[in-house]
């Protein structure tokens, strides 16, 4: 375990961003780099229920952001949270996790590797004191810390009552900016990050934007030679499920006119590539 | 006066031969029966009294005393009666007589003098049989199943007259397997085809797999997907059971006392699914009588266990050993005994407790505590031996009933027999893929380094254990034999990979952490 650092209000590399709150934590409590905390952020929220697409979705926006330099910020729940984190790490950037419990404990439990890793990569930080259990309103508190710490909040998948809108409203309120990941209107996982871009905030249309509101231009780095790498069958099975979008392998097998065997032999290899994931009989484009 | 008659008693589903010695003497008239005897044999003293009386043979009155060997061992059963009533006869009259070594006798005694069927006649009249007795006088009612005997006469009888008629040599065997063949033909025809399951063309790509390599399979997917369809279907993709296999099965299916006048012998493929609250008695066999389980009445067929997280703990752990060793061991009561259990093992589960997790039309109700409280339950060491795991989404309503071009069991039988041809040929005796052992595998199944390297590929790609690469190897096999290909190439392997375990793919993305 590494050691807990204590910053507290009004000391020198207290993040100033969070002085500006109407209602600051009195004591952060951190392991890991702190100097991260000076560091532009943007945070990534969600539910902890969430779809593949929604995770895949967290985990992309983090890597975009951490490959340009952001810090990602985020509450290492389940499902959303979970996958930015990861994106983040997996990027070359770092990655800030904000507690709803004591700073020892770890909520999930099945995070634990999660929260190692974060403490090597990056920063765990709590305002509450070591011991502290998590409580249901610990988590829409320590809300505010991750929109107050962040200059923008990106909402991905949320359902209507999810924690995620709370950070964007007090984001909002404060002087983040907030976007939102659209999905399809039939999910229900997406209806309250939906229903934040009717009520107006910005849509994240490519991961692009999501740069871009962070005033950062992208360049293209030729992701593409990914796909050049593919032979020609991995290729045509390669773009039937990059147009078609969260598709049954049935149906991918039915559009190239191929026998199953053959086409989940090529997704199992797409897989391997990490182009693609699969879950529930789905297949997604993961890059 | 002495008189010995033989039968037999079952040890799991061996028989073993017993002696059944009568001595009447002089003295106060009375009836013992000793040896180690249960209840039901106790009880025979009444029955054989009143059936000789009713037969108007004449029941001795005076003091008889039966004995059945081996003294040691626990014997019970009403198919005694016959053997002691006619080891009683021949005791007791001069007019009854015939060499003893040269008959078995089975069969439970009405008071009217009438024969009743007895569960369990099969083993034993093959183990008659195999100590080569000349006849076997059997229950009429058992007789179909019991004319899988070969070498010896098989004499069917339905009361005390017949017996009495059958040693003197006046009354012959009847051959009922014509009978018995008629039925098979009637049975073949069964209505389930492949065909009638809409979609899901991968899922039903692993049950042609499982069927032809012998492994066992796992489906998730929601409610109504269609995974029952499929483990259902599953038995007709497999070859026809052979003479011995036929009489293999019916021998169990006789001890468990599951045959009967309409069905006096298993000719199809078994196929078992027992209900979740079954017990692990039930599961695996056992019970104060040894009886054998749901696993061995599934032998060379199909086991089903839909909504596997229903089934108790210990029925899942205890499910290990069979698994792995095709043959289960239960000790109970001093006695062990030995049921073959080499079924292929088919488990459907839903993803999540409500069932709708992933799916498009319906919402999960369900919370991540419940979601991963049930598949911890799930991800256990059995599953780990399960070698094909599929996820099935749901098929689209608007889809049913328009695409019916999907294969039917008549296109995937015929692969099968070609992958069975295969693996006989490579194998040289009855060895599945899915049953190969490490080094066996190692030894059999040659690749090339191209395939090598993608196996070390799909192990550091996808965080795969040596267990994990191995079954990787067994089902590549499974698919090149199925495409009638001699060597394993990567194409065979790279759809070997899709089947790999879906459960580490859940979770908090630790697969994610393990890549980097």
């Amino acid at each position: 375990m590494a050691d807990i650092q204590i910053i507290k209000y009004g000391d020198d590399n207290y993040p100033k961003r969070l002085m500006e709150m109407s209602d600051p934590p009195e004591k952060l409590y951190c392991m890991g780099d702190i100097s991260l905390l000076e560091n532009r952020m943007a945070a990534i929220v969600g539910s902890r229920k969430s779809s593949t697409y929604g995770k895949w979705a967290a985990e992309s926006i983090a890597k975009a952001l951490s490959d340009s330099g952001i810090t990602v910020i985020s509450g290492m729940a389940k499902g959303i949270d979970t996958a930015a984190h990861l994106g983040a790490i997996d990027g070359r950037g770092k990655t800030v996790a904000v507690l709803g419990c004591g700073i020892d404990m770890c909520y999930p439990a099945e995070n634990r590797n999660l929260k190692r890793d974060i403490v090597a990569y990056g920063l765990v930080i709590s305002e509450y004191p070591p011991g502290t259990e998590a409580k249901r309103w610990t988590f829409p508190k320590r809300n505010r810390i991750i929109a107050g710490l962040s200059e923008l909040v990106v909402v991905v998948e949320a359902g209507l009552n999810s924690g995620a809108l709370i950070t964007a409203e007090l984001a909002a309120a404060g002087y983040g900016k907030v976007m939102a990941v659209p999905g399809n209107i039939n999910s229900p996982y997406s209806i309250g990050s939906n229903k934040l871009i009717s009520d107006g905030v910005a849509p994240v249309v490519v991961i692009g934007d999501v740069l871009e509101s962070m005033g950062i231009y992208e360049v293209d780095n030729g992701d593409n030679n990914l796909e050049n790498v593919l032979g020609n069958a991995e290729k045509e099975v390669y773009m039937e499920i990059k147009f078609g979008g969260e598709i049954s392998v049935d149906e991918v097998c039915r559009r190239v006119k191929r026998a199953p065997g053959y086409v989940n032999g090529i997704i199992a290899v797409l897989e391997m590539k990490g182009l693609v994931r699969t879950s529930m009989g789905k297949v997604f484009v993961a890059k | 006066m002495f008189a010995r008659t033989y039968t037999a008693f079952l040890s799991g589903i061996q028989g073993r031969m017993t002696a059944v010695e009568t001595y009447i003497s002089n003295g106060l008239p009375g009836f013992h029966i000793v040896g180690l005897t249960d209840t039901v044999i106790k009880e025979s003293a009444e029955r054989i009294r009143a059936a000789i009386n009713s037969s108007n043979l004449g029941f001795p009155i005076r003091r008889i005393a039966v004995n059945l060997t081996p003294a040691d061992r626990r014997k019970s059963g009403g198919h005694y009666d016959l053997a002691v009533a006619m080891s009683l006869l021949k005791a007791a009259r001069e007019d009854i007589d015939f060499v003893e070594e040269d008959f078995a006798f089975f069969g439970e005694l009405s008071l009217d003098g009438s024969i009743r069927g007895v569960p369990g006649i099969l083993p034993l009249a093959m183990c008659a049989e195999e100590n080569d007795i000349k006849n076997i006088i059997v229950p009429e009612e058992n007789i179909c199943e019991a004319s899988f005997v070969k070498n010896s006469r098989v004499i069917g009888v339905s009361c005390l007259w017949d017996a009495i008629d059958a040693v003197k040599g006046r009354l012959s065997n009847m051959d009922s397997l014509g009978e018995i063949k008629n039925r098979k033909s009637k049975e073949e025809m069964s209505e389930l085809d492949f065909s009638q399951v809409f979609g899901q063309e991968t899922a039903k790509r692993a049950a042609l797999l499982a069927a032809a390599g012998g492994h066992d399979m796992l489906m998730m997917g929601s409610p109504g997907v269609g995974k029952s369809m499929i483990a259902r279907r599953l038995p007709g993709l497999l070859p026809a059971m052979t003479y011995e296999e036929c009489r293999e099965v019916t021998k169990i299916y006789s001890i468990a006392g599951l045959l009967d006048r309409e069905r006096p012998a298993i000719f199809e493929r078994p196929f078992r699914k027992p209900h979740g609250s079954v017990s692990r008695a039930a599961l695996i066999g056992g019970g104060a009588k040894i009886r054998p389980g749901e696993i061995s009445l599934a032998h060379l067929g199909v086991l089903f266990l839909d909504e596997l997280n229903t089934f108790q703990n210990d029925c899942l752990e205890a499910l290990r050993q069979p698994v792995e060793e095709r043959k289960v061991q239960i000790i109970r009561n001093r006695e062990s005994v030995v049921f073959p259990a080499d079924f292929i093992l088919v488990c459907a589960v839903n993803p999540c407790p409500c069932g709708y997790l992933g799916n498009d039309e319906r919402i999960c109700q369900c919370t991540e505590t419940q979601i991963s409280s049930f598949r911890r339950k799930l991800s256990g060491p059995l599953l780990d031996r399960i070698d094909l795991h599929v996820t099935m989404a749901p098929v689209k309503y608007e889809e049913i009933g328009i695409r019916r071009n999907g294969m039917d069991t008549n296109t995937m039988k015929e692969k099968v027999l070609l992958a069975r041809r295969m693996q006989k040929e490579r194998y040289g005796e009855n060895l599945l893929n899915g049953r190969l052992d490490d080094d066996l595998a190692r030894e059999k199944i040659k690749l090339g380094k191209e395939e090598i390297n993608f196996i070390k590929e799909a192990g550091a790609g996808f965080g795969m254990s040596a267990r994990s690469l191995n079954k990787l190897i067994r089902i590549g096999r499974t698919v090149a034999d199925v495409e009638g290909s001699f060597d394993v190439k990567v194409e065979h392997l790279a759809e070997a990979l899709s089947y790999r375990s879906f459960f580490d793919m859940y979770g908090s993305g630790e697969m994610s952490v393990k890549n980097r």
